[in-house]
């Protein structure tokens, strides 16, 4: 089958997600949640592309779309980026310090975070959650709670004998890494990376 | 926790997870019963769970955080539960939570020292016409004040309990027809029957009590064998409860007392005549009108779906098959072919009544062709009705159960489905007793079960209770909750119609819908096609609560104005108060403002103007409603219901809802506005599932509708309708004040001062801006600026 994918029209398998078809032709979609060999979470929603039908278009993550035949994709429509730059201004609030995250919005072009801050460091992408259940066979962590509430958590917060501390968790956080040096405040914008805006990668904290 | 209760503990998990064989979609059930039994879920309960069923410790802690019916702490002995819906909140339901507060000395969600009351709140318990509604251990306690709360706690402060009174196979067609005939002679050839409204909404106004005091004085003249006594559903005209109804004639009482019965069988069902004062009084003409019919409020409504309610018993299935119930399953099972029953369901128009107003024959179609592994396909009834304001579903399966598990094994037969299920909310109990009851007795009338009414089709229904969950009542996040998973939705890039529950081909239609399905059978596609607009079929029930003289539920024809419904059916807003908005739809949905009251109500003009038919709840706002505390309220709704699975919804409304309090505050400022409406656009384009994806339609229609709202709160620091407590004062008119002291004795705060039969004064640094004063002052020397 074929897809038009940003105006070219290309042949795609059936059974492939618009990231695997977008990947195969060398077209760059950000993700945070989605990882080859996991199971597509859709919940970073940060994949979205642009589907036209007709006269109507919608936003999908592309991650856990199916393509079908004639579908037409856009992946860097003006609709999608103000999306994504929407996304990560929000993920920023709660991650500052997220070096990921801090070169994503250089990438798109976010230059302000215009909502209350608050260092939450955690985008809850549940790529822990996953690799531990679908790669360790561990099962030792799992979501608890809801809405602005939830969490990834341990049974009571207490480490359950599943737990085999290999680590998996921390390897494939896109949080937990060597912070941003750029950034020194919640809320503040690293944009090193932006020529635009030239900031001292390792500033003297005094 | 001492050895004996922990070995008690371990005993009573291990008989509970044996009662229900270790199924994993039982472990909601598991975990309510421990609940129930503890009054919280304790650790080792849990592990024990999680051992015994083998189901991962992570899923069955992410289960018991996610839903709010479980608590991980223990709970007080009472358990007191304030009704957070969008009607109670018009009608001042947090003034009730406050007084609560003050009364209990402890905040929602905690409880008091001495462990003798919880508090809580819950999104709409669905008595939305007797708001606001205080619920202390089950019972149900309508048209709170802040008075009755005192009252009514130290009631049971001292112990003072409240009573709760709760309440052969056919194997052919041939057999089903006699056994009709037999039903309606014992039933109601030659008797006078005595209907009481049993619904939630008369058991607020202690309908039972009414009840009981008939069934003792119906003995009492020996009348048993003459008169069939039925404690039904819901009449709709909750406001008038406790109603009564009797005889052929239908005259109808309202508002009865227990002392009133006995007049009643005396004058009424002996001597057939009526009681004068407890009739209905038309409050335009003064006239008392006799039957039922002659109320204003029904004789506008067009009852096909609801009208049952009130003539039937729900727990006695003779009265529904006496009426004719079950003639559309067998007309389904041996005159008809599946393919045919499908198209006469798409002749007839019939459009999902949860919310999405999607056609049902396309669905059922879809689901008919997917090909299953193993032949099972399901076919399910959400019953979680979840958007505050809106009830009708619960009066259905309370009231008319069989109608819905009829309308289900139709749609089974059609689909070629094998199990059914309905998925219920927990905060709706004579719901699930009511459906719960009714299979049982399908069942054993063979009706439901193995070989439907001698033919080769077997199908079976099981009921699954939600635990309070909003999010729940969307498709793949109650497909996750009935499995025994925590529900949250999933992307359904490929439709639930091909891969449902357990990955097979499911459909899903909501309790009206599935209602509306024998209807369709027995009178034939035409017929009911012939109410209607273009693009919606049939009629549509409401739940019409807020600021109107009559609330309750309501069923009309599509099509008809909302100018119809307010002021022919609900009598108008009270108090001589003028109209502002009338908001459908749910937290989905958005206002419709006062100049769009004449356009007709169908699916497609309400999602034009921007709302949306959701389940049915229509709130009605007057002039003392304020359209941005509107917005707040349900951006607070939703920010507590959402799953928190994707970004956009979890964070995003929590900023929209930050930005919106800010206005209510008048700390914004207009390029916050213009943030949030930004803010909207991406939560609405990004979000996973249909919660997300309409959360901002409350915010979008009140900033398109009421912009100027929004610019006073910002700009001029004012609300109009005097709701947001940081922009209002309140003084007192020194030269109207008659010195009365009512306020005084009612300020929370001892905020008033003031001698008798002088002037009051308010101090301004004590007062909270509760407005009981305001209320209370019959002088209306009390001003809010």
């Amino acid at each position: 089958m074929n897809v038009l994918i940003d105006g070219q029209n290309v042949a795609v398998e059936e059974g492939w997600t618009v990231l695997e078809a977008a990947r195969y032709y060398g077209i760059d979609i950000p993700t945070l949640c989605y990882m080859d060999g996991l199971t597509p979470y859709s919940g970073c929603r940060l994949c979205v592309v642009e589907i036209v039908r007709g006269k109507r278009s919608r936003l999908v993550a592309s991650c856990s779309c199916p393509v079908e035949d004639g579908m037409e994709i856009t992946t860097k429509s003006e609709r999608v980026l103000h999306a994504r730059r929407m996304i990560v201004e929000l993920m920023l609030a709660t991650t500052p310090n997220s070096r990921t995250l801090q070169c994503l919005a250089s990438e798109l072009g976010v230059t302000k975070v215009r909502f209350k801050g608050e260092d939450r460091r955690c985008i809850l992408c549940g790529l822990c959650v996953r690799i531990c259940d679908e790669q360790m066979t561990g099962g030792a962590i799992g979501f608890a709670r809801r809405g602005v509430e939830r969490e990834v958590s341990m049974p009571f917060h207490k480490t359950p004998e599943a737990c085999r501390e290999c680590g998996a968790c921390l390897y494939v956080c896109p949080v937990c890494e060597l912070p941003c040096m750029g950034v020194m405040e919640p809320g503040e914008l690293c944009n090193a990376c932006l020529d635009t805006v030239q900031l001292d990668p390792f500033p003297s904290r005094d | 926790m001492g050895g004996t209760d922990t070995k008690t503990l371990a005993e009573f998990v291990a008989g509970l997870v044996e009662s229900y064989e270790g199924e994993r979609s039982k472990l909601s059930a598991i975990l309510h019963e421990i609940q129930k039994e503890y009054n919280y879920l304790p650790e080792q309960a849990l592990r024990d769970v999680s051992t015994l069923m083998e189901v991962p410790m992570t899923d069955v802690y992410g289960v018991a955080t996610f839903y709010t019916s479980f608590s991980l702490v223990p709970k007080g002995k009472h358990i007191v539960t304030v009704c957070m819906g969008t009607a109670c909140h018009v009608r001042n339901s947090r003034g009730i939570l406050d007084e609560i507060c003050r009364f209990l000395k402890i905040g929602s969600g905690e409880t008091t020292e001495d462990s003798s009351f919880s508090l809580e709140t819950v999104n709409c318990l669905g008595a939305c016409a007797l708001g606001p509604i205080m619920v202390v251990d089950g019972k149900y306690h309508g048209g709170m004040t802040a008075a009755k709360v005192k009252r009514i706690l130290k009631k049971y402060q001292k112990d003072e309990a409240f009573e709760e009174v709760p309440a052969g196979r056919l194997g052919s067609v041939e057999e089903l027809q006699a056994y009709r005939q037999a039903a309606s002679v014992a039933r109601y050839t030659g008797k006078t029957s005595v209907c009481v409204c049993a619904g939630t909404g008369c058991q607020a106004s202690s309908s039972l009590d009414v009840l009981e005091a008939m069934r003792v004085e119906l003995k009492g003249h020996g009348l048993e064998g003459d008169v069939v006594l039925r404690g039904t559903g819901c009449h709709g005209f909750c406001e008038r409860g406790p109603l009564v109804v009797i005889g052929d004639d239908n005259i109808f009482y309202q508002k009865v007392k227990p002392e009133d019965v006995a007049e009643i069988v005396s004058e009424t069902v002996v001597n057939g005549r009526a009681v004068e004062r407890l009739l209905y009084q038309d409050p335009a003409t003064g006239a008392r009108v006799t039957s039922k019919e002659e109320v204003p409020f029904y004789a506008k409504q067009n009852r096909q779906i609801l009208g049952p309610n009130g003539a039937l018993d729900p727990y006695e299935v003779d009265d529904y098959i006496a009426r004719g119930g079950y003639a559309a399953l067998a007309k389904a099972l041996f005159e008809m072919q599946p393919g045919g029953i499908i198209e006469e369901v798409d002749k007839a128009g019939l459009r999902g009544r949860g919310g999405g107003g999607y056609p049902a024959a396309n669905k059922w179609r879809a689901a008919r062709k997917a090909h299953s592994v193993d032949g099972v396909k399901y076919v399910l009834c959400n019953a979680d009705e979840g958007d505050p304001g809106a009830f009708m579903d619960r009066c259905l399966l309370e009231g008319n159960p069989h109608s819905v598990i009829e309308g289900m094994i139709i749609g089974a037969i059609a689909i070629g489905a094998t199990h059914g299920y309905v998925y219920v909310r927990n905060e709706y109990p004579l719901a699930v007793r009511s459906i719960s009851h009714a299979i049982e007795q399908a069942k054993a009338k063979g009706l439901l079960g193995p070989e439907i009414l001698g033919s080769p089709f077997s199908f079976d229904i099981s009921v699954s209770r939600g635990s309070g969950a909003f999010v729940s009542g969307e498709s793949t996040a109650l497909m996750a909750s009935i499995e025994g998973r925590v529900g949250e939705p999933r992307e359904k890039y490929i439709h639930t119609a091909v891969r449902g529950l357990y990955v097979r081909p499911t459909n899903l239609n909501n309790v009206e819908t599935w209602a509306n399905v024998p209807l369709i059978i027995n009178e034939g596609a035409e017929k009911y096609a012939s109410v209607g607009t273009e693009g919606s079929k049939g009629t549509k029930i409401f739940s019409l609560v807020g600021k109107i003289t009559n609330t309750g539920l309501v069923e009309v024809p599509m099509g008809i104005t909302l100018r119809e419904i307010i002021y022919e059916i609900g009598g108008g807003i009270p108090n001589g108060k003028a109209f502002k908005a009338v908001q459908t739809g749910g937290p989905s949905g958005g206002c419709i403002p006062e100049s769009l009251i004449d356009i007709p109500v169908d699916f497609d003009e309400l999602y034009d103007v921007g709302s949306m038919m959701g389940s049915g709840g229509m709130i009605v706002m007057d002039q003392d409603t304020c359209m941005v505390d509107v917005a707040r309220y349900f951006l607070e709704f939703l920010c507590d219901e959402s799953c928190g699975k994707c970004t956009p919804c979890r964070e995003g409304l929590k900023h929209m809802a930050e930005i919106v309090e800010e206005v209510t505050e008048g700390r914004a400022t207009m390029d916050q506005l213009e943030l949030l409406e930004e803010l909207a656009e991406v939560v609405r384009d990004t979000s996973l599932c249909g919660l997300g994806q309409t959360a901002p339609n409350p915010v979008l229609s009140t900033i398109k509708y009421f912009a100027e709202e929004y610019r006073e709160h910002v700009v001029e620091k004012k609300c109009r309708a005097g709701v947001c407590r940081a922009l209002v004062s309140y003084s007192i008119n020194a030269t109207a004040c008659d010195g009365c002291m009512k306020c005084s004795a009612q300020c929370p705060s001892d905020a008033i001062t003031g001698k008798k039969k002088k002037p009051q004064a308010i101090d301004a640094a004590k007062c909270e801006k509760c407005g009981i004063c305001y209320e209370v002052c019959e002088q209306r020397a009390v001003t809010r600026m």
